[in-house]
This record gives structure tokens, C-alpha cells and sequence, in this order.
């Protein structure tokens, strides 16, 4: 039977250990792969992951079963990817090659992702500001809705359908400056005629 | 209609495999680090709460609560006197009673020999003596 989250919350917080254990095998891969998303660097996911999941821990008493509980966790996430990115503003990031590379010699990639396509598409993502980062990045990869990312990012709906919009739209300039490439062109094609 | 998500093509990445045993160690570490720090915070705030206050009760003692000296210091004009001021408690006043033969001070000044004087009390009132 699956035990529920706010269940498990509630043992952690007596500080039960296998049920923490627990949280983190059911959302270890959906929060390493938000953070790569969001950081574009995956043993830098790799740590902010387990910097989540230690404040979730430690953090227990804190949490209010008044929302989702993968809402929580996805703000601590999102709080932490977002401290991280404004140290990372002004050093040098990762080039993704590494990163695919690394995704292929430990088989922890899902689905094909290396191509030009993906290459210019992350590269755009990469060029996206957080504030739009973000809220693109949980709907139209974690599959969110508006309200729970309202919730997550502690902002008004109006604010968060703004800027996924927004977001998609910067995007897909991105896409047709970054290269001249025919891949990106169709992929902006692709993304507006989606997005219409 | 199902919405197209051209960000689909980007892929999604797994947890590396030993990613739950690195946080089980992580939290075990933490664990046994965190309580001992918590106790030494909460020695230090006990410790600089108590400096506080002694900072506090000598800043009063000096600054606010100054006492007004020895007799000998304000006779050597090293202490304020504040016997004038009618707020001065009374134990702190010393009465000196000084004892005067104004009769024998009278007849060595008088030059005649059998003049007479009359000396009236004037006053019902004892004399109390004289406050420093």
C-alpha cells in the first residue's frame, strides 16, 4: 500500500529515517532532473539535489500539509537552483557536451536527448533569465499546472501565466538567433507553431 | 487537443545510482554534527547573555548610580555637597551642638565695671545646633 506523503511528513518529523528514505527514492529523480533543467549542469542537480532533501529533513517541522507535498519540494529546489544561478551568473558554465557525455557513460539519461535539437534548445534554455527559467521549466518539463506553480514560486497566478508565456516567447528567439543551423530554425518553427 | 512541448526533446536524467546511500550518509553525518554544535550555541548565547548583564550592572554602578563621597572628600572639594539641598536624607546631617557664655563674652567687652546688663530669652525654642 502506498503510504501517503504527508504521512510519511509527519514520521519524518518524529525523525524516522526510513521514511525519509522513502521521499527521497519516490522524488530523487524527478528533483535531480528539475535542477539539471534548471542548471544546466548535472553534477551540479546532483548536489542541490541532496542539499534538498537535507533541508527537507531538517526542515520537517516546517511543513504544512495545506498544499501538495511535491509542491514543498519543489520550492526548496527551486529556492536553491535560484541562489545558486545568480553565483553562477558571473563564472563559466559547463559546456554540454561534458554533460552528455557524462549522461552516456552513466546511463542515467532518459530517452534521446543528444542531438542538435536538444544542443540548441538547452542552449537557449541556458539563456533564459531564472524568473522566466523557472516557471517554463515546471510547466511545460515537470508537467505543473499554473496554480501549483503559483505555489511554488509564492507568486499570483497572473504573474506566473505572464511568464510562461513571456518565457516561451523569449525562447523561441533565442532559437532563431543562437544559430543559423536548419535544426534550430525548424525547432523555433516548431515551438511557435506549437505555442500558437 | 493535446498541447505540443517542443521542450520534451530535451530529455530528462536520473538520479545517479548511489544517490540514496550518499544522502543517508550525508544525513547520518549531519546528525551527529548537529547536535553537539547546537549545544555549544546554546552555551555561547548563555555565556555572552550573562556578559550582557554584567556589562549592564557595572555601566549602572558607574554611570547612573554614583555616590556622593566621604565627608573628608568634600572637604578636600573632591565630592559634590549636598547637606544645602533640602532633599538631603536626614541621617546623612551631623548635629553639632556648640555651647556659647555670652554673659562672660559681654562683661569683657564693657568698659564700666558696674554697668548692668539684662539678658532676656527671647525665645522659647531650643537651638538645635548647626547641620553640615
Amino acid at each position: 500500500m502506498r503510504m501517503d506523503e504527508h504521512e510519511l511528513m509527519s514520521r519524518v518529523r518524529e525523525g524516522d529515517e526510513a521514511a525519509f528514505a522513502r521521499i527521497v527514492s519516490l522524488y530523487k529523480d524527478r528533483i535531480v532532473n528539475f535542477l539539471y533543467q534548471m542548471t544546466g549542469d548535472y553534477q551540479k542537480a546532483v548536489d542541490l539535489s541532496q542539499e534538498t532533501f537535507m533541508r527537507v529533513y531538517f526542515k520537517a517541522d516546517k511543513y504544512r500539509p495545506v498544499a501538495a507535498f511535491s509542491s514543498w519540494v519543489y520550492t526548496i529546489a527551486s529556492n536553491l537552483a535560484k541562489t545558486d544561478l545568480k553565483k553562477k551568473n558571473r563564472s563559466v558554465t559547463i559546456p554540454l557536451d561534458d554533460v552528455q557525455n557524462d549522461l552516456k557513460a552513466g546511463s542515467f539519461s532518459e530517452g534521446a536527448a543528444d542531438s542538435g535539437l536538444a544542443r540548441n534548445l538547452r542552449q537557449a534554455l541556458d539563456n533564459l533569465n531564472p524568473r522566466y527559467r523557472l516557471p517554463v521549466i515546471l510547466k511545460d518539463v515537470e508537467g505543473y499546472s499554473q496554480e501549483e506553480i503559483a505555489v511554488i514560486i509564492n507568486k499570483p497566478v497572473g504573474t506566473v501565466k505572464a511568464r510562461i508565456s513571456r518565457g516561451r516567447h523569449m525562447l523561441k528567439k533565442y532559437l532563431e538567433k543562437a544559430v543559423s543551423g536548419g535544426e534550430a530554425l525548424a525547432l523555433a518553427k516548431e515551438y511557435e507553431n506549437g505555442r500558437a | 487537443m493535446e498541447e505540443h512541448n517542443p521542450l520534451e526533446k530535451l530529455g530528462r536524467v536520473k538520479a545517479p545510482p548511489d544517490f540514496e546511500r550518499r544522502i543517508m550518509d550525508r544525513l547520518a553525518h549531519l546528525k551527529r554534527t548537529k547536535a553537539p554544535a547546537s549545544v555549544f550555541g546554546l552555551q555561547l548565547s548563555l555565556a555572552g547573555g550573562l556578559t550582557a548583564l554584567l556589562i549592564c550592572f557595572l555601566l549602572v554602578n558607574v554611570f547612573v548610580l554614583q555616590k556622593p563621597g566621604t565627608l573628608a572628600d568634600r572637604n578636600r572639594g573632591l565630592a559634590p555637597d549636598r547637606s544645602a539641598s533640602t532633599s538631603a536624607p536626614a541621617a546623612q546631617a551631623i548635629p553639632v551642638m556648640e555651647s556659647m557664655n555670652y554673659s562672660q563674652e559681654v562683661r569683657g567687652l564693657a568698659a564700666d565695671p558696674n554697668a548692668i546688663y539684662i539678658l532676656e530669652n527671647v525665645s522659647d525654642e531650643t537651638y538645635q545646633g548647626i547641620q553640615y
